[in-house]
């Protein structure tokens, strides 16, 4: 047993600590994800949202991305033997819709929807385990994230990072763009080995802007070009009709697919409608 | 820097801070009221009641347990005193209301940026004066009036005017945040001539125009809860030339982080805004309907 381990350690020190690709796959395929409570939508992102990565949600206001966040700092704490991760939350809301009173819903539903015999959690439990900070500037905004490494390290069952927005305090301010790419891109790179080191799930939401190109004004996300390379998901939730969709914009896993979601009192959830197709593209 | 323990207790929905409205069926509306730390907008078209709103929160913000006063700017003159008096007049157990509303105009967007700096420093203090209550509510009416001059149409005005709009309100939610208070501004309504508008679920109407939200996508993610006025012209009586038409007014929760979309009708009497419960109305008719019945079935030997 000791010889083995040592000569593991003699290994990874020959290699630089450098991983083998079958060792990445290994990691890959057991790092562990967070259920959105939609089946539907965790079935086009492959299970749920992955730990050891940065996903990005963007989409226009009120179409459920703190919804989303909701959900997850609320099912990340699912008990181990009803299949969750049995973690715990940091939310970081810099535009102050963390509304109580809707955690408690959803942790209510998460509650009912657990049939956990071994112990009960109430929704009081849930909101117990959501490290909650409020950041009013991009300057809080950037010492937060900075100080997560820190934090993190100091509750090891924190399991998902969710900042909602992340893109908020820094859509005025900046004068010098040039300087926000380069705040942003740090930003990015702490985010990622955040995710990496702790095998947590960081979530970030982002806006919508209106993109002139082509002669023609469309929807893209905020924070430019360079953002758009900082998370190694994309899922952009976009309405069609009056019913709610969520499409993979970029995922070095998964199908670029869209599946439609509904918002219900409960969380998120299944689309009612009838036809249910998941649309593969 | 440590994490806030979200949980305030003990935990009873009640102390989940919001403003009523001053009627129960708009305050089951949005389930309780105006929550506070927050940003909320009225948007309508003009004439459809979001003044009217505003000025009832002033009053309502000063009964207990919040016993609050208010502040409310306003860029749309002239500012209603009349309204306002006759309001007053309808909170007989307040001692004295109208000492607990502070006004002040405003004329363009940087004086906003001024009087928030007045506001921030007047909120450290607890008040104008000590002896005056707390300020819980701050209002702007509107938003929309300040920006619809001075900005063009061009690119460099739109990003300046949108970085304006993240400025103030990240400076109004940290406000809001800090001191405990609740925010509402107003917003106008511009029509809507292509039929997808900015992607949202589906066009909003008034007074049978299609509308969206003055101001643009940027101002939208600035809100934290998004309520829509609306106005809906029935045909009462008559044909033809002596068409009557009966004026009906309506409240939306477009979007909010806490409340489902729905809906409500209100009306605007002399005391002040009113909601109207449709559901109830009905149920009410049925149960004289009802009891018209067993009386008579009574009366019948």
């Amino acid at each position: 047993m000791e010889t083995t381990s040592l000569s593991t350690s003699w290994n990874q020190l020959s290699r630089f600590g450098s991983q083998t690709a079958w060792e990445m796959l290994e990691k890959e395929e057991s790092s562990r994800r967070i259920t959105t409570s939609c089946a539907d939508l965790d079935k086009v992102v492959g299970g749920g949202f992955r730990c050891n990565q940065v996903t990005e949600v963007g989409g226009v206001a009120g179409i459920g991305k703190t919804q989303l966040g909701i959900q997850l700092a609320v099912n990340v704490q699912i008990p181990a033997d009803c299949g969750g991760l049995e973690g715990k939350a940091v939310y970081i809301d810099t535009e102050g819709s963390f509304m109580l009173e809707r955690v408690l819903q959803i942790a209510q539903a998460c509650v009912e929807d657990l049939h956990s015999s071994h112990r009960k959690m109430t929704p009081a439990d849930f909101l117990d385990n959501i490290f909650y900070f409020r950041v009013c500037s991009y300057a809080e905004q950037t010492a937060v994230i900075n100080y997560l490494e820190t934090f993190v390290a100091d509750h090891k069952d924190v399991k998902v990072v969710i900042i909602d927005s992340i893109a908020f305090h820094f859509r005025y301010h900046f004068d010098d763009m040039p300087l926000r790419t380069r705040l942003l891109g740090e930003i990015a790179l702490k985010l990622m080995k955040l995710a990496q080191k702790f095998s947590l799930a960081v979530v970030l939401t982002n806006q919508v802007i209106n993109k002139f190109a082509d002669g023609s004004f469309h929807l893209t996300l905020a924070l430019g070009d360079s953002w758009s390379h900082a998370c190694t998901e994309r899922i952009i939730l976009f309405w069609k009709g009056s019913e709610r969709y969520a499409y993979i914009d970029k995922s070095p896993s998964v199908r670029s697919a869209s599946v439609s979601y509904c918002v219900t009192e409960r969380g998120i959830r299944n689309s009612s409608s009838n036809c249910k197709l998941v649309k593969m593209m | 820097m440590y994490p806030q323990n979200p949980l305030p207790l003990p935990l009873t929905l009640t102390t989940l801070p919001k403003i009523s409205l001053g009627c129960p069926i708009l305050d089951h509306l949005l389930h309780g009221g105006v929550p506070m730390n927050t940003l909320t907008e009225l948007v309508a078209e003009s004439g459809v009641g979001k003044t009217q709103l505003c000025l009832q929160l002033l009053f309502i913000t000063q009964y207990p347990p919040l016993s609050g006063a208010a502040v409310y700017l306003h860029s749309e003159l002239p500012f209603p005193f009349r309204r306002l008096h006759q309001l007053a007049l309808q909170h007989p157990s307040l001692q004295n209301p109208l000492v607990n509303v502070f006004i002040e105009p405003l004329y363009d967007a940087h004086q906003l940026f001024d009087k928030m700096s007045k506001l921030e420093f007047m909120l450290s203090r607890g008040g104008v004066v000590s002896s005056h209550l707390p300020v819980k509510v701050v209002v702007i009416d509107s938003i929309a009036a300040l920006f619809r001059s001075e900005y063009g149409n061009n690119r460099e005005d739109l990003m300046t005017r949108s970085k304006m709009f993240f400025e103030i309100s990240s400076r109004l939610k940290a406000m809001a945040v800090k001191y405990g208070v609740a925010v509402v501004v107003t917003n106008q309504v511009v029509d809507v001539m292509d039929s997808d508008g900015v992607g949202n679920s589906e066009c909003l109407v008034s007074s049978g125009r299609r509308v969206s939200p003055a101001l643009g996508l940027s101002w939208t993610h600035c809100v934290n809860v998004r309520l829509f006025l609306y106005r809906q012209y029935e045909r009462v009586v008559g044909e033809g030339e002596s068409v009557e038409f009966e004026t009906r007014r309506f409240i939306r929760v477009v979007f909010a982080p806490h409340l489902p979309d729905s809906s409500c009708e209100f009306v605007i009497k002399r005391e002040g805004v009113i909601g109207i419960d449709q559901h109830r109305m009905i149920q009410e008719k049925c149960e004289i309907v009802h009891n018209a019945g067993t009386l008579l079935r009574a009366l019948k030997p």
